[in-house]
């Protein structure tokens, strides 16, 4: 915990110096100097992008230049020096553990804005709900969604599977230690034989309350059957995840070893992606920038 | 404005006036110009819930298999169909020469890739297959899976993707490609709804969780060239390289849209095909059936069992029946009723640690297509050397609204009683010809059989009491009986 105390301060004091820089940072990359990079699936384009533009290749030449190798394995290349820098979520304990096993610390840099979304029916006319009322909702409190302003119908609050990446939000930054009751089953063909009792899945019907992250749904194609929850009035946009004004945040994090040199080529990757002229191709590569 | 409009209005009537032409135009004034633009006709749909079948394409299809070894030394296999039996030999050759070129040209596409991933070396390719099917082949529209593969050493085969699939689609009257606009109405946007269809799936199963790791940015929507295929059950999308949001892995996936979602929107079935107008050299079409709305849902599945006994259960609904009163019928079927708790204490006495002995009830769907049911519901049970089987067999006809019996299956009756007879001596059955006779009159005028569309399967109970009980059904194709002698194929 301590340890991540430094590490945001860190943080914080590189955005800062970074957005007291000019717009563009005079960071010049070649093929054999550009840091080995990894990463998660969801950073992929923001990767391509980064390395097309600061090495002037291709989209083309970018997706055979860059090779991310999902989270997990990542934070393992990173560890053993296959990777200097990564693009990836926060590391899990697990992860912590094996870093501290190698006797490598972590330095871990937000590099884009991230959020948590609550999902209904578009036809749903309850717009928004409160922290409080979410977590009373995944606890089996409220049940119905006329104790929300909206039709006398039952309230079906889905789920994610166990140890997915949407649950871990939902259970460390939602219900922040509350016990999150039990998510609704259903029966699924099992892969051999027979019917196995699972998650229900999201259906979009007028009863139900979902999640997912910022990133991929929000454009859920056009939207056109699903809408967002306000949370405590506010509506997740770039403006106001940017802002921090959306209850919900999270990031996408570069990942370095803390003993890398202070000129080093994963270093001047992370100066540049923190620049203005980084965070202006996150944005255009889809993500919330930072500020 | 009202000048406009009164020009497009006097176009209006004057298309109606000359309405027997062939083509439909819509006239647009853009100055002095009149810009004429031909407007598809679009013939009556049928709502899908309404289609009972479809027709099979009267086309004989024979397979090519060639061998052969390159300039690169590599040994190849190349198989492709050909297709015979079009009014139209010009089409059916443009046809043939398609799917020919198609399956040999997807094996340099996909060698390209491999070259691409500068990985691939040749001198490792131990083999080289391109491979064509005909997956679809209903209402003049043939769907056709290409495929190309190059065979390298195990060890490194996992390494890089060696294998290349597309699908493509015909239409048989002209012999051109389909697009997937062409499946659906003309106004109707088909786009907006797969999109919409494809975004549900992708919440339902987890693609937008970063931690699965199957996308790299939000789902793109489908590309004006999306790849897709057709079969009866689904329209299915193939996420290949075009869909570059989805992490790439040998085999495209697919996302499979069900009929019933698509509805009525689906054009595929009345658009190329005419009701008595046939595009082949055969003039008599056999029915294929479409799915009916009736499902059964599974909601029990009980698989136990110790080293004294196993037990297999499958109970559960019968949704969307047209009838109340056979749907309420068909549930009490499904019902388990045997004394399972009297089979396990039964089980258990037997002495030794492992016995035979096991009980099973299933329901095994037959047919569920074109307004027909044939379900069997069967109790099976081995204790120790003791075998006994309990089945109950149900057909339904819901477009008569009554149930069906053997008869009722063929045109004439006489001929197919002649090939049940003849099918069943040659089974060489402890019973005489003249059990045989009696049974089958008997078996002719009730429901205790089942069929589907390729034949029937027939209880020999009837006809001798001597028959063990692996003896007691036959299965006999209608191919014995001519297609052409089975009322609902025909």
């Amino acid at each position: 915990m301590k340890r991540i105390s430094l590490i945001a301060l860190v943080t914080a004091f590189a955005v800062i110096i970074t957005s007291c820089s000019p717009g563009g940072m005079n960071t010049v990359f070649t093929k054999d100097t550009y840091p080995k990079v990894d990463g998660s699936t969801a950073t992929i384009p923001l990767s391509e992008n980064t390395a097309a533009k600061l090495l002037s290749l291709t989209p083309e030449q970018a997706r055979v230049f860059i090779k991310h190798n999902t989270t997990h394995s990542a934070y393992e290349n990173l560890i053993s020096g296959k990777a200097d820098i990564i693009f990836v979520t926060e590391p899990s304990a697990d992860e912590l553990d094996l870093a501290q096993k190698a006797n490598i610390e972590l330095e871990v840099v937000p590099i884009v804005k991230e959020a948590f979304v609550f999902l209904v029916n578009k036809q749903n006319p309850v717009d928004t709900i409160s922290v409080k009322q979410l977590q009373e909702i995944y606890q089996g409190k409220i049940v119905n969604w006329t104790e929300l302003g909206g039709p006398d119908k039952e309230i079906i609050p889905y789920q994610r599977p166990e140890n997915s990446g949407s649950q871990t939000i939902m259970e460390n930054i939602v219900m922040k230690g509350l016990k999150i009751m039990d998510a609704p089953k259903e029966l699924k063909p099992a892969e051999m034989a027979g019917l196995i009792e699972v998650i229900a899945s999201y259906d979009n019907s007028d009863k139900a309350l979902g999640y997912s992250v910022f990133y991929f749904a929000n454009s859920m194609y056009n939207k056109e059957t699903i809408k967002f929850v306000k949370v405590d009035g506010v509506e997740p946009t770039n403006e106001t995840i940017k802002s921090g004004q959306y209850p919900y945040t999270s990031a996408y994090y570069a990942v370095i070893r803390k003993n890398e040199p202070k000129d080093s080529n994963a270093r001047k990757l992370l100066a540049w992606l923190l620049s203005n002229e980084g965070q202006k191709l996150a944005e255009q590569s889809g993500y919330v920038p930072l500020r | 404005m009202i000048k406009k409009l009164s020009v497009i209005l006097f176009f209006a009537c004057f298309i109606g006036l000359i309405g027997c032409e062939q083509e439909t135009t819509v006239l647009e004034i853009k100055g002095k110009e009149v810009i004429k633009t031909p407007v598809e006709e679009v013939k009556a749909i049928m709502p899908l819930k309404d289609r009972r079948y479809v027709y099979h394409n009267a086309i004989q299809v024979e397979e090519k298999n060639i061998q052969s070894t390159g300039q690169d030394k590599v040994p190849k296999t190349d198989h492709y169909p050909t297709i015979s039996g079009l009014k139209n030999i010009e089409v059916q050759d443009k046809i043939n020469q398609r799917l020919k070129e198609t399956a040999q040209n997807l094996l340099p596409q996909l060698e390209e890739e491999l070259k691409n991933n500068g990985k691939n070396d040749i001198r490792l390719y131990e083999h080289k297959y391109t491979d064509a099917y005909i997956t679809y082949s209903l209402n003049n529209v043939i769907f056709v899976n290409y495929s190309a593969r190059v065979q390298m050493p195990y060890n490194i085969y996992n390494e890089y993707p060696t294998y290349k699939w597309i699908s493509e689609g015909y239409d048989l009257n002209t012999g051109e490609e389909l697009k997937l606009s062409d499946l659906f109405r003309p106004d109707m946007d088909y786009k907006k709804k797969i999109n919409n269809y494809i975004c549900q799936y992708l919440i339902e199963n987890n693609y937008d969780d970063y931690s699965r790791e199957r996308m790299t940015k939000p789902f793109q929507g489908i590309r004006e060239d999306q790849s897709f295929t057709f079969d009866l059950e689904a329209l299915r999308i193939i996420l290949d390289e075009k869909n570059d949001e989805f992490v790439s892995r040998e085999y495209s996936d697919i996302i499979s849209i069900p009929l019933e979602v698509l509805g009525d929107d689906l054009y595929i079935f009345d658009k190329y095909s005419e009701e008595g107008k046939s595009i082949y050299q055969k003039e008599k079409l056999v029915k294929k059936l479409l799915p009916n709305q009736i499902e059964f849902k599974a909601d029990n599945m009980i698989e136990e069992g110790n080293h004294k006994y196993y037990i297999g259960i499958t109970e559960g609904k019968f949704i969307n029946v047209p009838d109340k009163n056979i749907e309420k019928k068909l549930n009490e079927m499904v019902a388990c009723k045997y004394d399972v708790q009297g089979f396990i204490k039964k089980a258990e006495k037997i002495e030794g640690e492992t016995t035979n002995s096991n009980f099973g009830h299933y329901i095994n769907i037959f047919t569920n297509a074109g307004g027909l049911l044939s379900i069997a519901v069967s109790d099976e049970v081995f204790l120790g050397s003791h075998h006994e089987l309990y089945k109950t067999s149900f057909n339904y006809d819901f477009n008569s609204n009554r149930e069906i019996r053997l008869k009722d299956i063929f045109i004439d009756e006489t001929k197919a009683s002649n090939v049940i007879l003849k099918h069943i001596k040659k089974l060489d059955l402890p019973i005489s010809e003249e059990a045989i006779q009696n049974g089958l009159k008997e078996t002719l005028e009730s429901s205790d059989f089942n069929f589907d569309e390729a034949g029937i399967a027939l209880n020999l109970l009837s006809m001798g009491e001597k028959l063990s009980s692996n003896q007691n059904w036959a299965w006999i194709s209608f191919e014995e009986f001519g297609i052409e002698n089975i009322r609902f194929l025909n």
